[in-house]
This record gives C-alpha cells, structure tokens and sequence, in this order.
C-alpha cells in the first residue's frame, strides 16, 4: 500500500509540487487562499500561459522547439488592432488568424523541406516577425476597441471567466488529439524516433508542419486575448514570454529530448508558475531575487522527478 | 560554380533588403533621402551629421523624441540618424552605437543614456575625436573625466517628486499606496522609485504597502497589480513609473470592480494615457515634453557645432497631465 | 593548383560568406572599412565569441549551456564588487573566474554525473545566477573603476585591443584542444554516440564536467570583459547571450545532433551577427529594420549552407556509386 501510494507520488510529482506550494503559499499569506485570489490567479492569469505554453510543449513533443510564438503573437494581435480600432471586429480576427497561421506554415516549410534546426528556423523567424512588428507599428500604439471585442477576454459566463472557457476548450482538443487519436500518436512517436516512424510509414513532413501551424494559430488566438484584455496593442508585447512558455514544460515535466510528457503536464507546470508569481507579489518578494525564486523551483522539481523515478525504478 | 551562385543569391538579397530600405519614406531612421553615396557627397558639401541615440524605439515616447528631433534637424537643414539598441536599454549597444557613428563621422552626438555611467566609454572617445555630446533625458556621470557639453532635460527625480506629491495631494494625504517599479537596474527607475519613497515618506499618513516591479512593460503591471489588489485591497492609490505600467494597473482595477476609486499616476504622457486621464481611468500624468526634449536636443548639439556657447543645464518644462 | 582547391574547400563555407557580407558593407556602409570600425567591431565581436565557443563545445557534445548569458552578468558584477570593496585587480578578476568555474562545475556535476536533464539545470541556473547577481548588485549597475580595469576593456597594444589579443588567443587554444588533442576528440565522439564513446572507453563523464567547466570559465572572462568595456557591470548585461552563442554556433555549421561541426565555423558566424549589426547601423538602418534584416539574413546563411551541404552529400554518393 505504502509502495503504491509513493510510486503515484512520484509519478505526478508536479502535482504533489503544486499542492506542496499552495500549502505553503497560504501559510504565508491570509489572502491566498481566498476565493478572489484563486479564482483571479486561475481564471485571469493562467489562460494566456497556459494556450502558448501548449503549443511550445506540442513542438517540445517532436524533439524540436518553437521560438517564434511570442513574436507571432505580437505581429498577428498588432495586424488584428489596425482592423478592430476601426471597428471591423470581424475582419481583425480573420487577419491575426491568417498571420500566426502564415508564420507558423513558413516555420514548418524551413523545418521540414529546408531541414533546418528548429531551434534556427524559429529563432530567426522570431527575429524576422518581430521585426515586421515593430516596422508595421513604428512604436506606435492602438487602442480603445469596441467594449464588445473587449468582453471576449473580460467577460465571463457565469462564475468562470472568458479567458478560463477558451483557454480550457483548447486544451481539451488538443488533449484529446494527443492522446486519443493516431495523429496524437505520431506527435510522440516523431518525438522519439523520426526516422523510425517516418520509415513505417507515417507522413512525418506533414506532422510536423501541423505542428507549427497549430502553434501559429495558438499564438494568434492568445494575441487577440491579449489585445482584448488589455485593450491595447503594441509590437513589444510577449518579449519575456519564450522563457516563461519553456520554463512552464520543463517544470511541467515534459522533455526537451522528445516523445515524453504532455499538455496535461504543461497545465501543472503554468499552474505551479502563475502562483509562485502570484506568492512573491502577495508576500513582497524583492523584484530582485524573483529569477532565483524560479530557478530554486525548477531545481526542486527536477530533484523530486530524479528520486522519483530511481525510488520507483527500484521497487 | 554553383557556390558562387549562392553566394551571388545572398549577396543580391543583402543588397536588395537594403535599397527596399533606403528607400522607404519616414519608416527608416535616416532622413529619406540618405544613401551612403549621397551621404558621402554630402560629406564634401558640408552638411552636418548629428545622430541621435535613444535608449529604444518601441516606447512610444522615445519615438515622439525623435520626431521632435527631426523637426530640429529639418528645420537647420543638418542630417539627422536615429539609433537604439535593438535591446531596449542595452548599455553595450549605445556604446558600439557611438563608435560606430565615430567611425562614420559625426558633428554631434545627442544620446539618452540608459546606463550614466555605463556610457562614459563611449562618451570619452567621443571627447577624444572633439564630438560634442549632448545628454537628454538622463545625464552622464561626468566624475571621472567624461564631459557632457549640456543636458537638456529635467531628471526622473524632479519628475517624480512632482508626480508623487500630486498624487499624495489627490490622496489628502492618507491612505496605502503600491509602487510599480521600472526594469529592475534601470536608472529612471531607480531615480524615480526612490523619489516617491522620498516623498511619502513626508507624509505619516501615508504607507508604501507594496513595491514591486513590471518591466515597464503593460502585460505584466496588469498581472503584478491583479496579485497586489488581492494582498491589499483596501489601497488608496497606485504609483506607476511609467504610463504603460500605468494602464496595465488601470485594466487590473477595472476588472477587479475597484474604477474610481484608486488614483493611478503614470509618467511620459502617451497618447492613450491622457486619454485615460482625461475620462478618470487614469488619475494624472507628467506631460515629459518628448516632442521639445528631442527637438532641444538637437537644437543644443547645433549650437555647438556652430560654436556657440550653451548653458550646461537645460530644463525642458514639464507640465502634469490632469483632467480638467 | 590541385591543393590550394582542396585547401579551400576545407575552409568553412561560412568564412565565404562572412568575406562577401564584409565586401558589401565595405561598399554601401560609410565608415565600415575604416581602422577604427573594424577595430571596434573585433572588440564587441570578442565577447560573443569567447561565449560561443564555450557554447560551441557543449553542442558538439550534444548538450546545451542556457546559463551563460546570466554568469557573464555575474561574473561582472562579483569582479565589480571585489574591486569597489578595494581588493587588487588580479584578485577581483580572478574572483570573478573562479564564479564562472564554479558554476561550470555545478553544471557539470549535476549533467555529467548525476545526469540531471541538461536543459532543466543550465535553465534553472540561469535563473539563480540572475537572481544572485540582482541581489548582490541591488538592483543596480556597479560603474566607475579605475584605470588598471579597464584597460581589460579599452587598452590597446601596438594599437590593438587587449579584448582583442585575449579573444585570438583563447581562439588558438579552443582551436588545437577541439581539433588536436584527445580532449577534442572525446567531446566529438560523446557528441556522435554517447553510448559508442563510453563503450570504447572514453572517460564520458569526466569529459563532459570539463565541457561545462570551460563553458563557465568563457563565459566568466566575458563577462568581465564586458563589465571592464563599458566601465560597468551590468546585472543584467549578459541577458540574451545564450541565444545568441547558439545562432552563432549553429550559423557556424554545427547541428544540435552533436558531433558535426567546427569551432572555427562558431567564431566566425559570431563574428558575423556582430558584423551584420554593424553594418545595418553604419547604414542607418532604424532598430525596426535593423531586427527584421538580421534574421532574414541569418536565415539565407543557413538555407544556403544546408543547400551546400546537400550538394556535397549527392557528389559524394555520385562519387562512390560511378
């Protein structure tokens, strides 16, 4: 019985993470564990995370990375706010579509015809989408959109916001995608063994190219949150988003070598992230040490999934 | 045969992508008409150069500084570049921004330093090859021997001193107040973090509850005060260091329920900021004057150039942005 | 005339196109061929090459160092303190060296042995090493040192920067220990096969701790450079480094698959970046552009170099299959 309970533990050390810091967290802070925390913390904060962290986890899967979506999304919200400042809602939203798809297509083209590196397709890419941001904005701004546009990310229906319903539909079809379709299958095979798969058969070229397009359109989805909540759209938004997307996997568990993990995994790790981040700011945590907050986290982390696995290797 | 080929392609589209450049009216920093090779002509002609680097061109605010800037330059008829790190606030790239217009040649330097002492080597060879330097918007720490021919500008501290203690006036004096801080290093920050602890500090009825950081970056103010509303629900009024954190705390009290009734101050007075003032989202703003900074600035580097002599300090009126 | 060709085609096809990029800013950047310029743009190019290399060997071994650009910043700012709190020139940069090798062991320590995911660990230390930098600095940049420092950062000898003379030469020794000692030759065969180089006897572990010792070590004396050039340490000067070592690395010929690739190709595609920056700033080109350019440039780098390498792959298959 003993044994069971630690395998299981282990197996979901994140959680065991999470509930370790919530514990902790509400000891430390009255307000913490109220209601109107929880609920700001999970329904207001996380969604954005958690939608561009699935897609940086899903090219994670496939032993590549994604580096361009914090770029894409700042390109395709900007596009979209020249569009929706004047009213026209609908095409706006069919424009940051467009583009964080587009983006994502020439990311999968350089990766799976041009067989170049993710990690250089993407990054130059980010440099390139950035690029054309900042050009299509020369540091301007746009602002003031309609309050209709705005309710998508204030709103809420019922008890649960907006942001927590989108955000929550996505991960369920791409949780159901992974997991229970062959499409989902080829994703984690691709991740361990390329070849392998593409020789039995698989369109592994096609696959991959998904991938990227699907990350496009997640960046632009979580644009147009973005620009709806904050009711403004500028090129520079998302510039520290990579680091947060890729620490969200990692502490979630996912591998960077591929074909291990998942969403689900992702969704603790952006979950123990958005209230490690809502801790310090309740507890008064020098800005200074914050990154090291972080750093200590991921660490942690990484020491109970080694003892973990070795404890549950050895029964 | 077919290596040359490719690097005839990368050659062709380095080319390319730099006379698409060229020649793009208004978006690229160079004055329209600027080739190297008409640069070079103008060179023999006697036209001046004064280059302008800012510390990024994705604030709004810097970029009106620049059009300030150019409407100087366009005016005296003198070539005016625009350069930023790529990295906002990057000290290295300022510095390699210096040599390089140096290399280049150029009459003055109008330069807002993101680090005052971080740039004294670049300003020191800029003293070597006798450029007059023109600091704007924040000094260069002129102790160890760099000289800076003038200042225009009035410094964050003076800036924020205002602001603050408009902001404890609005407050009659009492109640919590948060602080959202600049990129933690950055020197504004520091300088105007530090003058609005000075100042509520005057005041006993007054507490800094909560001081935490946002970037400067509107995204995250809107998350830092969403997590700071909830430690300290009962705060009166919020100190932003600069506009765009400030909006971002605006969107976080909107959706919190708490409109109305917490004073929000920003700084820099972008477009959608004395927007938002003057509907009562947002309760004040410094009017910095980027416009007049930028067009001083080159004003002053002129004056020297022409060998005119110019105060050491120059203060460009600031105005807080109310509602009326 | 048979040798000079082969010769050639052994130079990295990158230097090609770092010699054409330089050849067409020569023509349309004004100030770009001038003494000073290139002067100045060897200085910058320095920093990154020494991160480079040190990045450079970690992914010829198959492994990535994230936290490079976080010890540079800490290496400068623990350098920065030792000399504000009076202690001599030699002990304060040494104690900023000895940072570098630490944290370069602790990484080591954890991939290498305890065989911790090396992204995880260099990832969360560079989140730790950014935070220690914050709070010993508070926060704020340490500036104003005196002569004997920063000479490191704009000393000239026979009219050549030290940063300049130091990078060469760290450059010849990364150099002969990746191509010509043993040293070298472990790093490439745990890059092609971790499993083949331990079975054919081949210290891996051992030889994959120094892999992140050197790369802390470079990483430290750049670091220290960069605080001693800009009269400053920075806590946070070092940010972005790590990406930038890896385009560099990578632009340069090495793959991620671990086992290909030169150093030399490395220091060139670092000089390189730095050389396109340039060039797009003496050009005039706004920051907006200037972002853009850059990685349409990289990209076309890259594209025309994995056309290359495609072509030598089907002469090659042609040559034996004749």
């Amino acid at each position: 019985m003993k044994r069971k309970v630690l395998s299981a533990v282990f197996k979901y050390s994140q959680l065991v993470i999470l509930i370790v810091i919530l514990i902790i967290l509400s000891l430390t802070s009255k307000e913490f564990l109220t209601w109107d925390n929880i609920s700001n913390v999970v329904m207001q904060q996380m969604p954005f995370m958690l939608i561009i962290s699935m897609g940086m986890t899903l090219a994670i899967l496939t032993k590549g990375i994604d580096l361009s979506i914090a770029s894409n999304l700042a390109l395709s919200s900007c596009v979209a706010a020249y569009f929706i400042k004047d009213g026209k809602v609908f095409l706006g939203i069919l424009a940051a579509v467009v583009i964080g798809a587009l983006v994502g297509a020439v990311n999968g083209v350089l990766i799976t015809k041009a067989r170049l590196e993710p990690f250089i397709a993407t990054y130059t890419m980010d440099m390139v989408v950035r690029g054309l941001a900042y050009l299509f904005m020369s540091g301007t701004l746009f602002y003031g959109f309609s309050a209709g546009f705005c309710s998508i990310a204030t709103g809420s229906v019922g008890p649960i916001s907006n942001l927590l319903i989108i955000s929550l539909l996505l991960f369920a079809v791409l949780f159901f995608a992974l997991r229970k379709t062959t499409y989902g299958r080829s994703v984690y095979a691709i991740g361990c063994n390329i070849n392998a798969t593409r020789l039995s058969g698989i369109n592994t070229g096609g696959v991959v190219f998904s991938i990227y397009v699907i990350n496009g359109l997640l960046a632009a989805v979580t644009g147009l949150l973005y620009i709806a909540r904050l009711n403004a759209a500028e090129s520079t938004i998302g510039s520290d988003f990579t680091m947060q997307m890729m620490a969200a996997t990692l502490i979630g568990g996912t591998s960077f070598s591929g074909g291990k993990g998942g969403i689900e995994r992702t969704l603790l790790g952006v979950l123990i992230m958005v209230f490690i981040a809502n801790g310090m700011n309740l507890n008064g945590v020098s800005s200074l040490l914050q990154d090291a907050v972080f750093g200590v986290f991921i660490v942690i982390s990484l020491v109970i999934d080694k003892f973990g696995s070795k404890y549950s290797a050895n029964l | 045969m077919k290596r040359a080929l490719s690097l005839a392609l990368i050659a062709s589209m380095v080319l390319g992508a730099m006379f698409t450049g060229c020649s793009q009216d208004g978006v690229a920093a160079s004055t329209p008409a600027e080739t190297s090779s008409e640069a070079s002509a103008k060179e023999n002609t006697g036209k001046k150069n004064v280059v302008l680097i800012l510390k990024n061109l994705t604030n709004p605010m810097w970029v009106e500084v620049k059009e300030g800037a150019e409407e100087a330059a366009q005016k005296a008829g003198v070539n005016l570049t625009t350069l930023a790190p790529v990295q906002s606030e990057n000290n290295d790239e300022q510095i390699s921004e210096i040599e390089q217009s140096i290399s280049k040649g150029v009459d003055a330097i109008v330069i807002a330093p993101a680090d005052s002492s971080g740039i004294v080597p670049g300003v020191e060879k800029a003293n070597a090859a006798n450029i007059p330097v023109v600091a704007i918007n924040t000094k260069i720490d002129t102790s160890s021997g760099a000289k800076m021919a003038a200042f225009v500008g009035v410094d964050a501290y003076t800036c924020a001193v205002e602001i603050s203690e408009k902001l404890s006036a609005m407050m009659d004096q009492t109640g919590e107040v948060m602080i959202l801080e600049g990129k933690a290093g950055a020197q504004t920050s520091v300088d105007m973090v530090k003058a609005a602890n000075d100042t509520f500090k005057k005041y006993s009825g007054i507490k800094v509850v909560a001081s935490q950081t946002a970037d400067w970056n509107r995204a995250k103010a809107m998350t830092v005060t969403q997590n700071l509303l909830q430690a300290h629900p009962n705060v009166r009024a919020i100190f932003a260091a600069n506009d765009e954190m400030a909006m971002g705390a605006v969107q976080a009290v909107a959706q919190a329920g708490k409109e109305g009734k917490i004073l929000i101050s920003g700084n820099n007075a972008i477009e959608d900021a004395k927007k938002a003032v003057d509907n009562g989202q947002l309760a004040l703003t410094m009017d910095s004057n980027n416009h007049g900074l930028g067009y001083t600035g080159v004003e002053t580097a002129l004056k020297l150039i022409n060998g005119e002599s110019v105060d050491e300090m120059i203060p460009i009126p600031t105005t807080l942005y109310l509602k009326k | 005339m048979n040798k000079v060709k082969t010769a050639f085609s052994k130079l990295p096809g990158i230097l090609y196109g770092l010699i054409v990029i330089g050849l067409i800013f020569s023509v349309v950047a004004q100030g770009f061929f001038t003494v000073s310029n290139l002067l100045d743009l060897a200085k910058s190019s320095g920093l990154l090459i020494l991160v480079s290399m040190g990045m450079s060997l970690c992914i010829l071994s198959g492994y990535i160092d994230m936290s490079v650009g976080a010890l540079m910043s800490l290496s400068g700012v623990v350098t920065a303190l030792c000399l504000k709190a009076g202690t001599g020139l030699l002990v304060a940069v040494l104690a900023g060296i000895v940072t570098g090798l630490a944290v370069g062991s602790i990484n080591g320590a954890l991939i290498a042995y305890e065989k911790f995911d090396f992204w995880v660990v260099t990832y969360a230390m560079m989140g730790i090493c950014q935070g220690v930098a914050l709070k010993l600095s508070n926060g704020n940049t340490i500036a104003g040192f005196k002569t004997d420092f920063r000479f490191i950062g704009d000393g000239k000898i026979l009219g050549i920067y030290f940063i300049i003379w130091a990078t060469a030469l760290l450059c010849l020794v990364m150099t002969l220990l990746c191509n010509k000692t043993k040293f070298g030759y472990n790093i490439y065969s745990i890059g092609g096969s971790y499993q083949c180089a331990s079975l054919a006897g081949v210290n891996v572990r051992k030889n994959l701790f120094f892999v992140f010792v050197l790369s802390g070590l470079l990483a430290s004396l750049s670091g220290i450079m960069l605080a001693a050039k800009s009269n400053s340490a920075s806590p946070i000067g070092g940010q972005g480094y790590e990406f930038d070592a890896i385009a560099a690395v990578l632009i340069g010929g090495t793959s991620f698959e671990g086992g290909k690739g030169k150093i030399t190709g490395t220091i060139i595609g670092a000089i390189m970046m730095r050389m396109i920056r340039n060039g797009l700033n003496l050009v005039g080109f706004s920051p907006y552009y200037q972002t853009f350019l850059m990685g349409l440039i990289i990209v076309a780098i890259i594209l025309i170099d994995v056309v290359n390498q495609h072509r030598k792959k089907i002469q090659a298959t042609r040559r034996v299959y004749k």
